[in-house]
């Protein structure tokens, strides 16, 4: 009980012990629920909430980029040249990257919502690559027509032989 | 909608870049590069008349290719030279010094012309015209004192002389003589006489005086043909007597200058060739070329005793079956010492050679290089060196520690070699004959040209400058219709390689081989024994790495070349087939070997393709190029989807050119399958005619023909597409039926006269292809296949954009830059030969007509070579240097850091 009157009266002075509390009135100005706020701040200080909300943050960054992303692509157009390729380029190599690194990304995620975050981080990292080569492809990067593979194609053998000309006598 | 609208303002920029890259991809030379990468030759052809002009520097001469050239006597160069009209009919018919010095030429044909020239500058200094309906063929030419005379001569009857004012070309007079005795062929002027023979009789007369009486001369022997003296004091003939007893003679017959006395010198053994006037001894000398052995030597002697004068002591090496040499003119020094004079010699071998009356060479003019009929470039052979490391990886029988032992041998071989050049020690020791900077280089750019020439002469040039390496001159053969095949190249091992030359025999007619080896120009001469009606050269090499090549008789029999190879041809028989088409009947006839036994090879008829001759004639019949090799399949198009190349290699164009009562002219071109027989495709030109020339390489055929409506050059394009897909991608056969192939066609206007259109060819034809025509202005244009494509479409679509053709344009560009020959003019190109190098960029080029003209060509730039100004040594030493400052500061850091912390 003394804890919580502790709690509840901050400042107050209890010159005697006798009295009961409740008979004085507050000093004007005096709030009492700011102690309360005050105790739900430091309720929501609790490391493991901000280890949550870190994580979420962390797992939410390859999809808040997204929208960038697309905006990126828009402005760039689907011309060859090589600011457009250097944008490409970044945008399939963060997702790349961060694939890669993935472990110790992950190592940084804890809490009880990991799983569920660690599937966020790896599903925007997707996305983003999936862009990516939509843009590649749009840009015509992919070798994904007959065409990219006509360097490729052997010249036909010939199974007759022939020769000849005008006559020569 | 904004994303197209960005695309097309990034896309508009490309196209002028890939238009303006399309200019400067050809060959444009910067000043300093002039004569880096290419060398030029001029000629003349092949001599008819010659005269020493009055200084004695040069010497005037007219050709059988028209043309009219002063040369220095000093050096042999062409001083001036005036290529007079080209036209099967035109000829210089007289060349003759005036007596103001200047050169007068007599031009026959539709315009007939006579022409004086200075003979310092070559100005023209008086042109008039003659009367186009002057019996040409009939008619004798003499100049003296300011007038031209025309004998013309009616056989058996009497001769016309008119007589014109050298100058203005105004006809003075005519008169006719009537004599029994006059004969064309019998006839010839000198000086003021016209002296004809009949029997054993010379006759007399001088030409330029009216009522002359003529003057009968008896030489007793039967007199085969005359020859006028140009020079000494007198007119005369040189008589060449035909008897039968003693074999042929030789006398030299003088006449005074009314033509009524004669002095008879004595009879010689061997011809003579010019008479000289010994003003001391107030007699005649006579000079004789006589061959002995390999050498030709000088004699003169004196007319009247045959006493011999002098003998030149050296002599004029000569080929002793080549025919007698012709002196043209001897010309001397002003102190009339004889042994200053110099003797201009032309022989059959269309050699112009300058000789010393000692019977030193001062120099030769090869001029059979004017008219060349085949061409091919040759690798030179390997270094000893290079030899030695290939020779390691010969024999694949040999162990592990055989080859181990070999690599240690060659490996020491090349240390010592190496050790050698480092010293200055080596010595080159080359095979007999061979030269030692005749080796092959790194990129394959030095090769060795090997032609044949219309003459009959063949020869070897070093392809870096033009230099002649060997020479052999076949006599008595006709080479109308030769054909150059390489049956060995240099690229195998210890045999030498080899060549082989088809052509005919003057008299026989019948085909004669000779066999050389490209590099030394060594060979065999060997008759067939029979008319080759054509020739192949067969898809495999024997054990020994020499190509068989077929030969189709007149009588429909096969032959091998060589006879051993028919082992060879046994596997292959049933797929090998050969075409004939003869332009006299119009018939092409198609062969297969099929029937042939591994003894016995057997050509049967397959197919035959009539081309009525009433209304067409064949005028050409062009393959693809053996060599050639076509490293894209198909084409991209906008969509990125691919349109596969119709490539068939059986496939020829035959060009046929028809008269045609409404039109006049038609020309026709048709696409045959010579496997099947079965034409492909076919397309009609009206009012088109020759010059036709035509190029076939991979699926396109362009060509170039005179329009007669619009009176213009235009050049057409054909295109062969198998479509979307592709029906057999492993295998092509003729046979199994293929597809019929989708054509693109497109013609364009050149505003310039063709003679002459070659492909480039690289060596794995990944470099895209341009076209190098040959102009009559003497230009040779390179034209890229972009211009030419017959997809270039007349509205663009964004898609075709993307494809990156051009729009359509009627009329070609011809830019300056696209001119391989630069300021250098070719007149008459007669043909270009394009050859690949070791590089796959490089094309190299030799134009030919009656300059030579060589060069190389990178139709998609040089991307597989640094370029010009690239230094490796500067950029080796700026990373060595740099390499050294990171080492010596990464030393001082780390003092500096020790430093640091003992502070």
């Amino acid at each position: 009980m003394a804890s919580r009157t502790n709690k509840k009266y901050k400042w107050a002075l209890d010159f005697s012990t006798r009295r009961s509390s409740q008979d004085i009135a507050s000093p004007p100005g005096f709030n009492p629920a700011v102690g309360q706020a005050h105790t739900e701040a430091s309720k929501e200080n609790d490391p493991s909430h901000l280890i949550i909300k870190k994580s979420w943050e962390l797992a939410l960054a390859p999809l808040k980029q997204v929208p960038m992303n697309l905006f990126i692509m828009y402005m760039a157009g689907n011309s060859i040249s090589p600011f457009p390729i250097m944008m490409v380029g970044m945008l399939l190599i963060r997702p790349f990257k961060a694939l890669f690194t993935l472990q110790s990304t992950f190592k940084m995620i804890e809490g009880n919502h990991a799983i569920m975050q660690k599937l966020v981080y790896f599903l925007g990292n997707i996305v983003g690559m999936l862009l990516a080569l939509y843009k590649c492809q749009s840009m015509g990067l992919l070798p994904s027509h007959s065409s990219d593979w006509l360097a490729f194609i052997d010249p036909p053998v010939r199974l007759e032989y022939s020769g000849g000309g005008i006559s020569l006598a | 909608m904004m994303a197209r609208h960005l695309n097309l303002f990034i896309f508009m920029p490309q196209v002028f870049i890939i238009l303006f890259s399309i200019f400067t991809v050809s060959q444009c030379l910067y000043e300093d590069q002039v004569g880096k990468f290419d060398w030029h030759q001029s000629f003349i052809g092949k001599l008819k008349f010659a005269f020493g002009d009055a200084s004695g520097k040069r010497a005037i001469v007219a050709t059988e290719l028209n043309v009219v050239a002063a040369l220095s006597l000093k050096t042999g160069n062409i001083l001036w030279r005036h290529i007079l009209e080209k036209d099967p009919q035109t000829n210089i018919l007289f060349l003759s010094p005036t007596s103001s010095g200047e050169a007068l030429v007599v031009t026959g044909g539709p315009k007939p012309l006579v022409r004086a020239f200075d003979p310092i500058n070559g100005a023209l200094a008086w042109e008039w015209t003659l009367p186009s309906t002057f019996p040409f063929d009939r008619i004798l030419w003499a100049v003296s004192t300011e007038k031209l005379y025309a004998l013309s001569l009616n056989e058996g009857e009497d001769f016309v002389v008119q007589q014109f004012n050298i100058r203005t070309g105004s006809q003075t007079s005519k008169w006719k003589t009537i004599v029994p005795w006059v004969h064309k062929s019998k006839c010839v002027p000198s000086r003021d006489l016209l002296i004809c023979h009949s029997g054993k009789t010379l006759h007399t007369i001088r030409f330029s005086q009216k009522d002359a009486k003529p003057y009968p001369v008896e030489l007793g022997q039967p007199i085969a043909q005359i020859e006028s003296v140009k020079s000494g004091e007198k007119a005369g003939v040189f008589v060449d007597l035909s008897n039968l007893e003693s074999g042929p003679s030789s006398q030299v017959v003088l006449f005074s200058d009314q033509g009524q006395t004669s002095v008879k010198c004595k009879p010689l053994s061997s011809p003579a060739r010019w008479v000289f006037f010994d003003s001391v001894g107030e007699s005649n000398i006579i000079l004789q070329m006589v061959q002995r052995d390999e050498k030709l030597s000088i004699v003169t002697s004196d007319c009247i005793s045959g006493n011999k004068i002098e003998e030149s002591t050296g002599g004029v090496k000569y080929p002793a079956d080549l025919g007698p040499p012709h002196v043209e003119s001897v010309v001397c020094g002003s102190n009339h010492d004889m042994a200053s004079c110099r003797l201009l010699i032309n022989s059959p071998d269309q050699a112009i050679t300058l000789v010393q009356y000692s019977g030193k060479v001062l120099w030769s003019r090869e001029e059979a290089l004017a008219q060349i009929s085949a061409v091919e470039m040759m690798d030179l052979p390997v270094s000893d060196k290079d030899a030695a490391i290939e020779k390691e990886f010969d024999s694949k029988e040999a162990g592990v520690l055989g080859m181990f032992g070999r690599r240690l041998v060659s490996q020491a071989l090349q240390a010592q070699h190496l050790l050698q050049t480092v010293f200055g020690l080596h010595d080159p020791i080359q095979p007999a004959g061979q030269r030692a900077d005749l080796v092959r280089d790194d990129f394959g750019l030095h090769k060795m040209i090997v032609v044949a020439t219309k003459a009959g002469k063949l020869f070897g040039l070093d392809n870096l400058n033009g230099e002649i390496i060997w020479q052999k001159a076949l006599v008595n053969v006709d080479t109308r219709s030769m054909q150059l095949f390489i049956q060995r190249t240099t690229r195998h091992g210890p045999f030498p390689a080899q060549c082989l030359l088809l052509l005919k025999d003057k008299i026989s007619k019948e085909s004669i081989l000779y066999t050389f080896n490209p590099i030394t120009g060594e060979g065999s001469r060997r008759s067939l024994g029979y008319r080759v009606l054509q020739a192949m050269p067969l898809p495999v090499v024997d054990e020994e790495s020499l190509r068989p090549i077929l030969f189709l008789d007149s009588s429909e029999k096969v032959h091998i070349e060589p006879q051993s190879a028919i082992s060879l041809v046994d596997p292959l028989a049933s797929n090998t087939y050969m075409y004939v088409a003869d332009p006299v009947t119009g018939v092409m006839t198609g062969y297969t070997l099929a029937q042939s036994t591994s003894e016995r090879l057997v050509a049967s008829r397959v197919w035959e393709v009539v081309f009525q001759p009433e209304t067409q004639t064949i005028q050409s019949v062009v393959g693809k190029s053996p060599q050639e090799r076509v490293h894209s399949q198909g084409r991209v198009l906008g969509d990125r989807s691919v349109l596969y190349k119709y490539v068939n290699p059986n496939l020829v164009a035959v060009v046929t050119q028809g008269t045609d009562t409404v039109h006049k002219y038609v020309l026709n071109v048709y696409l045959l399958d010579v496997v099947s027989g079965a034409i492909v495709f076919s397309i009609s030109h009206k009012r088109a005619r020759e010059p036709i020339h035509l190029v076939h390489t991979e699926n396109w055929v362009v060509y170039t023909y005179f329009s007669e409506k619009w009176r213009r050059t235009e050049i057409a394009a054909i295109e062969l597409y198998e479509g979307k897909t592709q029906s057999n991608s492993g295998t092509f056969s003729s046979l199994i039926a293929p597809v019929q192939p989708m054509v693109e066609r497109q013609s364009y206007i050149l505003p310039a006269m063709v003679q002459s259109m070659s492909p480039t060819i690289t060596e794995k034809g990944i470099t895209s292809r341009h076209i190098l025509v040959g102009l009559a202005n003497g230009a040779v244009l390179e034209v890229p296949w972009i211009f030419l494509d017959p997809r270039r479409p007349v509205t663009v679509t964004p898609e075709m954009r993307e494809e990156g053709i051009i729009p359509y344009m009627p009329e070609l560009p011809i830019p300056t830059e696209s001119v391989i020959n630069y300021n250098k003019t070719l007149p008459q190109i007669s043909g270009i030969h394009t050859a690949p190098s070791g590089l796959e960029s490089t094309s190299l080029v030799l134009v030919y007509g009656l300059d030579l003209f060589y060069t190389r060509v990178a139709p998609s730039k040089t991307f597989d070579l640094l370029k010009e100004d690239f230094d490796p040594f500067l950029i080796s030493m700026v990373l060595i240097g740099l390499g050294l400052a990171s080492y010596t500061t990464k030393r001082l850091a780390s003092r500096k850091a020790l430093k640091q912390a003992w502070k």
